[in-house]
């Protein structure tokens, strides 16, 4: 009954007007980046992180929440019709949505990518709320050794996940940590590492720092490509997947749920590593496997299912640990803690307004999402038209206003212009920027935990290895680090990787 | 998969860097583990730093990084070559407007930056590319300005 009543709590804040556009705005524009190649989730969240602060906290995280799950339904509409992911958690659905449309079929694909999208982000939404409240109240338990500990196994878990090398990875990670030092340091209040810069007294900004390294460096490289579009000319038509396209798909949507579900839980990505793991799970269930790449729309229902339940469950590490499972929940934690909330066990009970107004807003973000993608999906088809050369100066303009507008600062523009380099040169040079993202985020509150812990433990760092807990996220962490140096493990995890 | 070994320029760098934030980290106190200093944990940072650049030095391979998923795909012509006039004139447009936004205002900054960016030098159209330029800033100033009262620059125009 407190479930039910927490609820209805939050519907009530959630169908409040502001709350209600808000939500409306983020499915929206979150719609339209997974639309268009060529900035994702992350980039578009930095963008409109700046607009949230004259917002209250709760619908500042309703629409940027939006953005996130919405941007994985319209990740299908580019994967079906162009066969371009509007971004990575779609990359799967172009094997057999393409092929879909190609033979006429865009419009069931389209159809069973958004009713799976609903129904799997509908139920992973029933998950978070019955999950989140219990493991807030049991991470109540944790002291900052079992939180320092949680966090390092978080971040190489993301490592360990992330393409290409992994050392690699633990170099943007370091470098992440480093970078999130400088400023003024909040427990002897001396400046750290700011070279002389008033402007980095107050550190760096994660939002020009995210921007610089997602934004202005993908516009970067996409610059260097000329890339034609090929939009599917068969017409989008008979949205409505058949009875015989529902019978097929049903159970691939409830294996996609579930696996997304719990995958999203994971640090590292969940939502596009559950899409993987779904497709080669119906390719194995299949009494046909061999339709698969050919226009199965199993193919489709079933991946598109998992990142849909994957991006609701991506939320629980964030609200009931305060621990982010990802570069965009990281971005949602800093979007919390610069509206002055500290989210973690007691976030949920202290501002429950925060929570369950998210939660509720989720189930009606997934109805607007259904109106959206379905019956305006010729908008969507229009939007794709858009030729890049029109698309990357708005881009580019919106990074700098979004900059500029944080602060009223010159300053944050420059910091955002010098991390667009960096982020180029590091990628040119296969370095993922997602790992240096988390640390920059979780980094504070690392050293915050570190120091408290070394504080109760009076200076004893045995405090990590002697608690269960913390011993076993230090351990499953050091495995993860090993299997970088261990020839026989490097192999291993270059073939998960390879599936991914 | 194929594998590359990492280059050892890239290791130095690493170790370098490590070194240096090592020695950032000591100069402002490091502390000990019963009371560490605001350095402690850059020196931590640096380390590590200091110890993957030494992996890397000795590891002889590293996994080659997946081609992006677009780049395979049958309905995508892509060309690829580093266009760096292109690339340099992008990022000089976007320091010239950090540069001159207070000077000169958002209104007249965005305009001309704007102009720039939009225009293609490969069909040389200048009047479609300042009417994309002027749409944009009335647009972002009505939506920032007015609406979202973001107080953005004057410059020379306070009027404006």
């Amino acid at each position: 009954m407190d479930l039910l009543h927490d609820l209805f709590y939050g519907f009530s804040i959630a169908f409040q007007p502001v709350n209600l556009l808000t939500c409306f705005i983020g499915v929206f524009i979150g719609t339209l980046i997974g639309v268009l190649p060529g900035i994702g989730p992350v980039g578009a969240m930095s963008l409109l992180l700046p607009v949230t602060f004259g917002m209250s906290p709760v619908s500042g995280i309703i629409m940027l929440a939006g953005i996130f799950y919405g941007s994985m339904y319209g990740g299908s509409t580019t994967s079906i019709l162009v066969n371009i992911p509007g971004e990575a958690a779609s990359v799967v659905t172009c094997l057999d949505g393409y092929q879909m449309a190609q033979k006429g079929r865009a419009g069931p694909a389209l159809g069973i990518a958004a009713f799976g999208s609903f129904i799997a982000g509908t139920l992973g939404i029933v998950g978070l709320m019955l999950v989140a409240n219990p493991l807030a109240e049991f991470a109540l338990k944790f002291g900052p050794p079992e939180y320092f500990s949680l966090m390092v196994l978080g971040l190489s878990i993301l490592i360990y996940l992330t393409q290409g090398s992994l050392l690699r990875g633990f170099a943007m990670a370091a470098l992440g940590v480093f970078l999130s030092l400088i400023g003024q340091d909040v427990n002897e209040g001396i400046p750290r590492f700011t070279f002389g810069f008033r402007g980095l007294i107050d550190g760096v900004g994660l939002v020009p720092l995210v921007m610089g390294l997602f934004g202005i460096s993908e516009v970067l490289l996409n610059l260097e490509r000329t890339a034609e579009r090929i939009i599917v000319k068969t017409g989008v038509r008979h949205l409505l997947p058949t009875r015989e396209d529902w019978k097929r798909s049903a159970k691939p949507i409830g294996r996609g749920t579930l696996i997304g579900f719990f995958l999203g839980i994971l640090p590292g990505g969940g939502s596009i590593i559950s899409t993987f793991i779904s497709y080669a799970v119906e390719k194995r269930f299949s009494r046909h496997p061999e339709e698969f790449g050919k226009g199965a729309i199993v193919g489709v229902a079933g991946p598109e299912s998992a990142n849909n339940a994957a991006s609701s469950s991506g939320f629980i590490p964030l609200f009931s640990l305060g621990i982010p499972s990802n570069v965009i929940t990281a971005l949602l934690l800093g979007a919390l803690m610069i509206h002055g909330l500290r989210p973690g066990p007691l976030m949920i009970t202290e501002h429950p307004e925060v929570f369950w107004g998210a939660v509720a807003s989720m189930y009606l973000g997934n109805v607007m999402l259904l109106v959206l993608n379905l019956p305006l999906i010729g908008i969507w088809v229009k939007v794709l038209k858009v030729p890049y050369r029109t698309l990357f100066p708005l881009i580019l303009l919106f990074c700098l206003i979004g900059s500029y507008s944080l602060g009223a600062n010159v300053f944050d523009i420059y910091v955002m212009l010098f991390f667009g380099a960096v982020g180029y040169v590091l990628r040119k040079m296969s370095y993922e920027p997602a790992p240096l993202v988390m640390a920059f985020v979780l980094s504070p509150l690392m050293e915050q935990s570190l120091f408290q812990a070394l504080l109760l433990s009076d200076g004893s760092p045995a405090v990590f290895v002697t608690r269960p807990i913390s011993l076993s996220a230090l351990l499953t962490a050091l495995a993860l680090v090993l299997s970088a140096v261990i020839p026989f493990l490097q192999k291993k995890r270059k073939g998960m990787v390879a599936e991914e | 998969m194929e594998t590359v070994q990492i280059p050892k320029r890239e290791a130095l760098f690493w170790m370098v860097l490590g070194a240096f934030i090592c020695f950032l980290g000591w100069r402002i106190k490091i502390g000990n583990f019963h009371a560490p200093g605001p350095g402690f944990f850059a020196l931590v940072a640096g380390l590590s730093l200091l110890l993957i650049g030494v992996l890397m030095l000795f590891s002889r391979t590293a996994s080659r990084p997946q081609a992006s998923p677009d780049s395979g795909t049958s309905s995508v012509t892509i060309t690829e070559h580093v266009p760096v006039p292109r690339l340099l004139g992008t990022m000089a447009l976007l320091a010239a407007y950090a540069v001159f936004l207070n000077s000169i205002g958002f209104i007249l900054c965005t305009f001309l930056v704007m102009w720039g960016l939009f225009y293609d030098w490969g069909k040389n159209r200048l009047a479609t590319a300042f009417l994309a330029s002027v749409t944009t800033t009335v647009v972002t100033y009505t939506i920032f300005e007015v609406w979202l009262r973001s107080q953005l620059p004057r410059g020379m125009f306070p009027w404006w």
